[in-house]
């Protein structure tokens, strides 16, 4: 009977000193979590200085913290017509090394006509890249747009992996994951980012989504707009007009292997 | 090891030595150069066989750990002879994986930084890193603790139970989380979905009691000690286990395959007819399914074949078999490209990242040798 009565006690004490312990343990957790607020490490709505990257070098601007702004694009599909000047105007910007695009032309064979699908970050409202990162290195400012702390990048590429779109690469110099910015230091000084700037025929168009009189707004009320990968539910901020929707070949691959082997591999050997 | 013959030992000590630093030399050369340069990762495939190394070698740590706390937290009297050696093999396991992933990360040491005081409490690999840490505290409290005598320090089996027991709670948190990082990408059509979490744990049952089979009688053999009939049983019993996973595994991989095929569903049809078909079916067929899985269980199915011999074999061929498990699943989950690509993409291990697999390998066998030499591994006298 004693050995039962000590048996019992010993067993509450136990558990009693678990659930203290585990509470105490997630306390503390849910409070570290917040630690790099705490700390100034993580942005917060007060003047920064935001590095970006060209080529070798880091740069650095300040930026003014403006949360009434929701920044976005709106692309029309029917106006492009396949210059790659965007590419090359993006490149040129911020000095993107060799093999990689931070923003690009995706050329589409059908019926023996060409369609274009210009890409770039979709700066999505439910990034996965925000959503994965173990350290916080991608994040999503006030204004909109999905940025990437140099410092905090540890090289993972969980953000490569988990993006849809492709937006993401690892830069060769530092190192870190890098991307399309929406040119964040020329937008902060009120201009338009470099591939929209040099469009001739204006296919691109950028602006405050939360403006009702920007062009923006106005294209994306008078404009049936989709959104590339919809299912994902990422709510990306690249709207299209008219894009091709012929853009996952996917069965085509399965070809190859399987029993017709008739089928001859596409053109474009690349996966821009 | 080889205790009998110095010579022999000399030799197997400097070869693993060889091995270890011409791995670390491929570290430092990956980290000079660049990791485009040296590993074969690119955009479209960014996890390699360094990711597919490190996962191998964690879930066969979480697996040994489990197996092992059979023994001295659950109370299955059997599994204390292995009790020591399962929890010693766990930490140096976790220790090897954890040099392969810091070979794969591009910066490495920012992450002690950050991970501590910027976390994002959203990222699988947030909450794997952290409990994975907190598991290598536990199991190497419950290690020490299982290797002090009772004379010395009065509670140490209390002890060793309790820090087992919390270490078995984290392992499998973990351990699932490990899954959940492959598991949450909605991206990767082959990855995403609750059954990574779940699939996971049942592999590293499968792994760890391989790995552990293996081991034990290596060290038996080339110590030339005598098994006891215990150990002898347990052998077997451990042979019959690996059966049963064997067999579960078979049955999860034989539906993936169902479910992949079955009304071409997008993303995966295309990876299943490349695992089953194109470039990887060879490593597919004739490694994961064939060498991996069909041959040892048929060994271990039978009990004239259940021998102490079969049993070695047998659980050979399935850690072959396991690691190329690992390899198909992160490679495989990356083949077609996310959106709008032409091709599936290509990736084959570079000869630098093979050089550090080789070397986790020998870093690996090394620290087992020598704590096999100065640290009490035998089977526990309770």
């Amino acid at each position: 009977m004693a050995n039962r009565e000590i048996e019992k006690s010993e067993g509450k004490l136990n558990r009693r000193t678990f659930l203290k312990y585990a509470t105490t343990a997630g306390t503390l957790i849910a409070l570290g979590s917040r630690i790099d607020y705490a700390l100034g490490v993580s942005p917060q709505n007060k003047p920064v200085r935001i590095k970006w990257t060209k080529g070798n070098n880091l740069f650095e601007y300040e930026h003014t913290p403006k949360p009434e702004k929701k920044f976005g694009m709106v692309i029309d599909c029917e106006r492009c017509i396949g210059c790659r000047l965007c590419a090359v105007a993006c490149r040129q910007e911020f000095d993107v090394p060799k093999d990689y695009w931070r923003s690009w032309v995706k050329i589409i064979e059908s019926d023996q006509k060409e369609f274009y699908l210009p890409r770039l970050c979709m700066h999505c409202e439910n990034a996965p890249c925000v959503n994965v990162c173990p350290v916080k290195a991608a994040y999503k400012r006030e204004d909109g747009v999905v940025l990437t702390d140099y410092d905090k990048c540890i090289g993972c590429k969980y953000c490569i992996i988990a993006c849809p779109y492709d937006a993401r690469f690892i830069h060769p110099i530092h190192k870190v994951s890098d991307k399309c910015t929406f040119c964040d230091h020329r937008i902060e000084t009120g201009l338009k980012p470099a591939c929209v700037d040099i469009c001739p025929v204006n296919a691109r168009i950028f602006g405050d989504l939360n403006d009702p009189n920007s062009e923006v707004s106005k294209l994306l009320i008078s404009n049936p707009v989709k959104v590339l990968r919809e299912e994902m539910g990422t709510r990306p901020k690249v709207y299209y007009i008219n894009p091709p929707t012929d853009i996952s070949p996917t069965e085509d691959m399965a070809r190859a292997y399987s029993r017709n082997n008739n089928i001859k591999p596409k053109r474009y050997n690349s996966n821009y | 090891m080889f205790h009998k013959n110095k010579r022999a030992f000399y030799i197997w000590i400097i070869v693993l030595l060889a091995i270890m630093f011409t791995g670390l030399y491929a570290i430092i050369l990956g980290f000079k150069y660049g990791h485009e340069e040296v590993y074969n990762t690119s955009q479209w495939v960014p996890w390699g066989i360094l990711i597919s190394t490190y996962v191998f070698f964690v879930v066969s740590s979480t697996g040994m750990c489990l197996i092992s706390s059979f023994g001295h937290v659950f109370g299955v009297k059997r599994y204390e002879l292995i009790g020591r050696r399962g929890i010693f093999l766990a930490i140096i396991t976790l220790i090897a994986g954890f040099t392969v992933i810091g070979a794969e990360l591009e910066r490495p040491w920012r992450l002690f930084i950050y991970a501590l005081f910027s976390p994002n409490i959203n990222s699988a690999i947030w909450w794997m890193g952290f409990l994975y840490s907190l598991y290598l505290l536990f199991i190497v409290i419950e290690f020490f603790f299982l290797s002090v005598s009772e004379e010395f320090f009065k509670k140490s089996k209390e002890i060793a139970r309790l820090a087992g027991a919390t270490g078995v709670i984290v392992a499998i948190s973990a351990h699932s989380t490990l899954g959940a990082v492959f598991g949450f990408v909605e991206t990767r059509p082959l990855w995403y979905g609750p059954y990574a979490p779940i699939y996971f744990i049942l592999s590293a049952f499968l792994s760890g009691a391989a790995m552990l089979a293996f081991v034990i009688i290596t060290t038996y053999k080339l110590t030339k000690k005598e098994m006891s009939s215990e150990m002898q049983s347990l052998m077997v019993e451990f042979g019959k286990l690996l059966a049963l996973l064997i067999g579960i595994t078979l049955f999860f991989a034989a539906w993936k395959i169902i479910v992949g095929l079955y009304g071409h569903p997008i993303g995966k049809y295309e990876i299943m007819i490349y695992l089953l078909k194109g470039p990887l079916s060879v490593g597919y067929w004739g490694f994961e399914i064939l060498l991996g899985s069909l041959i040892p269980f048929f060994i271990l199915l039978y009990p004239k074949t259940r021998t102490i011999k079969g049993v070695f074999v047998a659980s050979f061929l399935v850690i072959i078999g396991i690691f190329m498990v690992r390899y198909d699943f992160v490679i495989a989950g990356q083949l077609i490209p996310v959106l709008g690509g032409e091709n599936y993409t290509t990736y084959f291990p570079s000869l630098m990242e093979s050089l550090i697999v080789a070397g986790a390998f020998a870093l690996c066998a090394l620290l087992y040798t020598i704590g096999e030499k100065i640290l009490p591994l035998e089977e526990a006298e309770h």
